[in-house]
């Protein structure tokens, strides 16, 4: 019995050490760093404060609250248009699931999932300059729009930021849903064509019903995601403009990185941090009856 | 019959557009790096551009095929050092019913969400005390930090599809964990395995902040090359396109091959084909 | 006639010393076995420097390694390794602005401290051959800290085909600049063209550095001690970023933007150099670094079609050309402290900076902005050195707080440019935040 133990500990201590000292150091050293006024070019003048960082970027300045406003809205609308556009390609990719090419195209499709952040930001820095890009072009050319700064001026900037996250991630949603799609018994298809109901009363009565929990999940895990939305805003618009595009992520990216206070970083890290375990404390609780729901599937 | 047919096509029609839509910016960025700078840049836009002028990519490789390589060394190494401390304890919070598994498995996940900005700093302390910066190994390291919480949960909800009667049975006839987990889990859990490896790999391939800040010359990997392209001065873009299609062909290949495992990797296992 | 002038009193500062040939042989030690490295910007000077320093490995037995990062890499890059003590890299290039972070981080190995103690030759440091508004840069607390070496100006890029057809001089004024931009924007003439104009408006550094660029041109100041000549720009830096000269230097801005091409709001370094490349703009004020890329026939449309000219400035101010460009510092940690300085020294002096000039790179000493072959390669010298005369080295603050300042500035810029506040409001602002800033950090009471 004892050996057993012994075994079973070497399947699972390794890892809770390896974890511990590297995972665990950094969060109680941002937590630390999040109480003093500290400036990385000059470490060893750091002092205590307490909560000050955090009454500072909350309450005493404009940009932190807006860039939470920022992540928020950002989150919510891409989720949104990737739900609506993501259930509309997976309904359609599952009519055609038996067509020849059907496959391939969708294997086109997903390909923007799985790209480097950084090159997806660079090529719409490409596509996306108002005097050469190719997008003004064709806005101009075919459709007589007058070329504008997609990422300069406030509201289009945030369209742009909230289309490029859009493009990344439908697929996502897509492929999430079409897998709730499959889980659909054939029967009840069946009953339905029968009863002769039209494509609305399938999709409100059959089909939404049963991936509701997909969507769930789609939805929590894209939020933590969002939650760290990072790269695409550092390549295109830099948060401006103004502070219209500034996220939490790339505040505390610019706070400590820019600026150095690494004191005040810290506490929007640690702010962050928060609102990540609360999302993912839902999505687990999400995940785990998903699972269950499917079974030994 | 005929009805069907016609809406069959209709729909294979649209999904070809909407196809289109996800690859077109990709689609140009390629066609961009077989162009020169001006033709980058034209307008009108040179639609289609001439496939034999691959300069861009002879002049970026020249300066970055030993960053490619060790993009490659690392990204390999930290998959599998990633999957060598994981799947272990995936097995662990499957099969052994010890008190507080539920917890361990949570709170294994939420190392995950500092955001990579925040931990940059105290890493970067932590591996200059420990004397390993500026080598691969050290990043291997972090990026198997990063990467165990979501390869224990994606394996560990394989294990579970794996029926407790086969592992009962071999532990009646006296095998021990470690047999049973390399000649019965892992071998029935391979798609399992195959998904948390494609998105390891992915990740590590991704990865950029951590690596401008521990990487000295001979160990620097691709993105932070890719990076360096947009200076103050100047963007060269001949390299920011040649360097975005060779980063984005594991990534593509991985897709075409592996697809069907894409959607349990990134529900954490939570949904299987 | 003013140049004459200057350009007659910086040939009595040279020290004729400094041309004659260095025996490096005797004056650099053996490095063999050592792997020199160096941490650069990826600026267009790169190319040039990893061409000649085989040279220095050939006489040193060193082998250098010269990396190149993008600037907000490189910088993120250098003070996070060296506020941890890190010797990875032993020269480090840092933009000028940089000294004052680099000196609080204790990164900088003084290079006065480094050729006293050695007893360098004067001639081959040559430190009154460096042209004073970007050497200035190099010095903090009155101690020369790094070698200058990569001095950039600022000039304003027009296109002489453009400006001959019209019949047009250079601009000189903001008014001339303004009524050329309305001439050449919408201009049925020239279909090609997209605007007149075109500045760096995006959030950030582009705005906030653009501020700092014109703001002397226009006739203002950025605080209350910094203007040319000032004896000590820090002794008061009360903020005048919402006075009057300001508010109309923004003003003026806005106003410009509709000879602009439409989407300027989002233009940065790179877009706006590519729109006069491309052939969409007729103006553009640009760093003399890139200049030689707008020859350059793969990347550019304009080919021996533009002219440079003086900084412009506003009626009844003098043109303060903006400088700004790289320093070459000893790494405080490194562990090759003999080596580095021999190759900084190396890099630095009088004859191998030409060669490096020659080999594509910007001037940043009195002798090679005279040197004929110079002049024949880069026919824009001549402009170039009198605005490197006319530029104010403290034109951006350059103390530890520089990056946050230009950043917040740079947000409420970009905020009147693209009409989310008015001029007034956001100069306001602009003020008030870097006012709070600077009291925060002990830089005024």
């Amino acid at each position: 019995m004892k050996n057993e133990k012994i075994e079973k500990l070497l399947f699972i201590l390794p890892t809770c050490l390896f974890l511990l000292v590297i995972s665990i150091f950094p969060f109680l050293y941002s937590v630390y760093l999040s109480l003093f006024q500290a400036k990385l070019t000059k470490m060893h003048k750091k002092f205590f404060i307490g909560w000050e960082n955090y009454q500072i970027i909350l309450f005493e300045d404009d940009v932190f609250p807006t860039a939470i406003k920022n992540t928020f809205m950002i989150a919510f609308s891409s989720i949104t248009i990737e739900i609506i556009l993501g259930f509309i390609m997976a309904k359609i990719f599952f009519e055609i699931r038996h067509v020849k090419f059907s496959n391939a195209l969708r294997t086109v499709t997903i390909m923007p999932i799985m790209l480097t952040p950084l090159c997806v930001g660079l090529v719409f820095l490409y596509i996306l300059n108002p005097t050469l890009g190719i997008f003004s072009y064709i806005l101009d050319t075919f459709f007589g729009i007058e070329p504008f700064a997609y990422l300069g001026e406030p509201l289009p900037a945030q369209i742009s930021i909230i289309a490029i996250n859009s493009w990344q991630w439908t697929p996502f949603m897509m492929i999430l849903l079409l897998a709730g799609l499959m889980t659909v018994p054939n029967e009840q298809y069946e009953a339905a064509k029968i009863d002769g109901a039209n494509w609305f009363h399938v999709m409100t009565k059959i089909e939404i019903p049963s991936i509701l929990s997909f969507v769930l999940l789609g939805v929590v895990l894209r939020l933590i995601e969002c939650i760290r939305l990072f790269d695409i805003i550092y390549i295109t618009t830099k948060g401006g403009p103004g502070i219209a595009t500034e996220v939490m992520a790339f505040f505390t990216y610019r706070t400590e990185f820019r600026s150095f206070q690494i004191g005040t970083g810290s506490a929007s890290a640690v702010i962050i941090l928060i609102i990540s375990l609360i999302v993912t404390t839902i999505a687990v609780t999400l995940l785990r009856r998903v699972e269950k729901n499917e079974g030994l599937s | 019959m005929k009805a069907s047919v016609k809406k069959k096509v209709i729909l294979l029609v649209l999904a070809s557009f909407i196809t289109l839509i996800f690859l077109a910016p990709n689609l140009w960025m390629l066609f961009g790096s077989f162009k020169s700078q001006n033709a980058m840049f034209a307008l009108p836009p040179v639609w289609i551009p001439d496939f034999t002028y691959i300069k861009n990519f002879t002049i970026m490789l020249s300066q970055s095929y030993t960053y490619l390589l060790n993009s490659i060394i690392v990204t390999v190494c930290s998959t599998i050092v990633s999957l060598v401390f994981s799947l272990p304890t995936a097995f662990g919070l499957t099969f052994f019913k010890f008190k507080g598994r539920f917890f361990l498995a949570d709170w294994i996940l939420s190392t995950r969400m500092l955001p990579p900005v925040a931990a940059a700093v105290p890493l970067f302390i932590l591996f200059k005390y420990l004397n390993l910066l500026d080598s691969l190994f050290a990043l291997v390291i972090v990026y198997t930090a990063f990467n165990i919480p979501f390869a224990v949960w994606v394996s560990a909800s394989f294990f579970k599809k794996i029926p407790y009667d086969l592992i009962e049975a071999s532990r009646i006839e006296g095998a021990s964990w470690f047999h049973i987990f390399l000649k019965i889990a892992v071998p029935l859990s391979k798609g399992g395995i195959a998904t948390v490896a494609i998105f390891v790999f992915i990740f590590s391939w991704n990865e950029l902040l951590i690596a401008l800040f521990f990487t000295v010359s001979e160990s620097r990997t691709f993105p932070i090359f890719i990076s360096a392209q947009v200076s103050q001065a100047q963007i060269i873009w001949g390299n920011v396109a040649a360097a975005t299609v060779i980063q984005s062909i594991p990534p593509i290949l991985l897709t075409i091959f592996l697809q069907k495992n894409i959607v349990s990797g990134l529900t954490l296992g939570a949904v299987k084909n | 006639m003013l140049r004459k002038i200057l350009l007659t009193c910086s040939l009595f500062l040279l020290p004729m010393n400094s041309l004659l040939a260095v025996e490096w042989g005797k004056e650099l030690g053996d490095h063999s076995g050592v792997d020199l490295k160096v941490q650069s910007i990826m600026d267009p000077y790169i190319d040039a420097v990893k061409e000649i320093s085989p040279k220095f490995e050939s006489i040193t037995g060193a082998s250098v390694t010269v990396e190149g990062f993008g600037y907000d890499g490189l910088h993120e890059k250098q003070i996070v390794a060296c506020s941890q003590n890190d010797g990875s890299y032993d020269v480090l290039f840092i933009d000028g602005i940089w000294i004052g972070e680099f000196v609080e981080a204790d990164c900088i190995e003084p290079v006065e401290d480094i050729w006293t103690a050695e007893g360098t030759d004067k001639s081959i440091v040559a430190w009154d051959d460096y042209i004073g508004s970007f050497a200035g840069q190099a010095i903090w607390d009155d101690k020369k800290m790094c070698l200058p070496f990569g001095g950039y100006w600022h000039m304003l890029h027009y296109r002489t085909d453009l400006f001959e057809a019209e019949g047009l001089e250079a601009p000189k004024t903001f008014d001339d600049v303004l009524a050329a931009a309305k001439l050449f924007k919408d201009n049925p003439k020239y279909p090609e063209l997209e605007g007149g104009y075109a500045m760096n408006m995006a959030r950030g550094s582009a705005a906030g550095q653009q501020f700092y660029e014109w703001i002397y041109s226009a006739g203002g100041k950025p605080w209350e001690s910094n203007y040319p000549g000032s004896p000590d720009a820090y002794a008061d830096q009360r903020g005048l970023y919402n006075s009057a000269e300001s508010v109309a230097f923004i003003e003026w801005m806005q106003e410009m933007i509709n000879y602009m091409p439409p989407g300027v709001e989002q233009y940065a370094w790179d877009e706006r150099a590519k729109a006069f490349t491309q052939g969409k703009v007729a103006m553009i004020n640009n760093w003399s670094v890139r200049t030689p890329l707008f020859n350059d026939p793969e990347i550019s449309k304009v080919k021996g079609k533009f002219g440079v000219a003086l900084f412009p400035h506003a009626a009844g101010a003098e043109s303060v050309p903006p400088v700004g460009g790289w320093i070459a510092c000893v790494n405080k940690h490194t562990k090759n402290k003999e080596a580095a300085w021999d190759y900084l020294k190396w890099f630095a002096s009088p004859e191998i900076h030409r060669e490096w000039v020659l080999a594509g790179a910007p001037p940043s000493r009195h002798s090679a902005m005279n040197d004929p072959q110079i002049n024949a390669e880069q026919p824009w010298t001549p402009v170039l050195y009198e605005s490197s005369l006319r530029a104010w080295q403290e034109l951006r603050p350059r103390h530890a707080l520089t990056f946050e300042l230009i950043e917040t500035l740079g947000i409420e810029v970009n905020k009147a440019l693209t009409g989310e506040s008015s001029a007034k409001e956001a100069m306001d602002t602009a003020n008030k935040k870097i006012d709070r800033l600077l009291k925060s950090e002990g830089y005024i009471d």
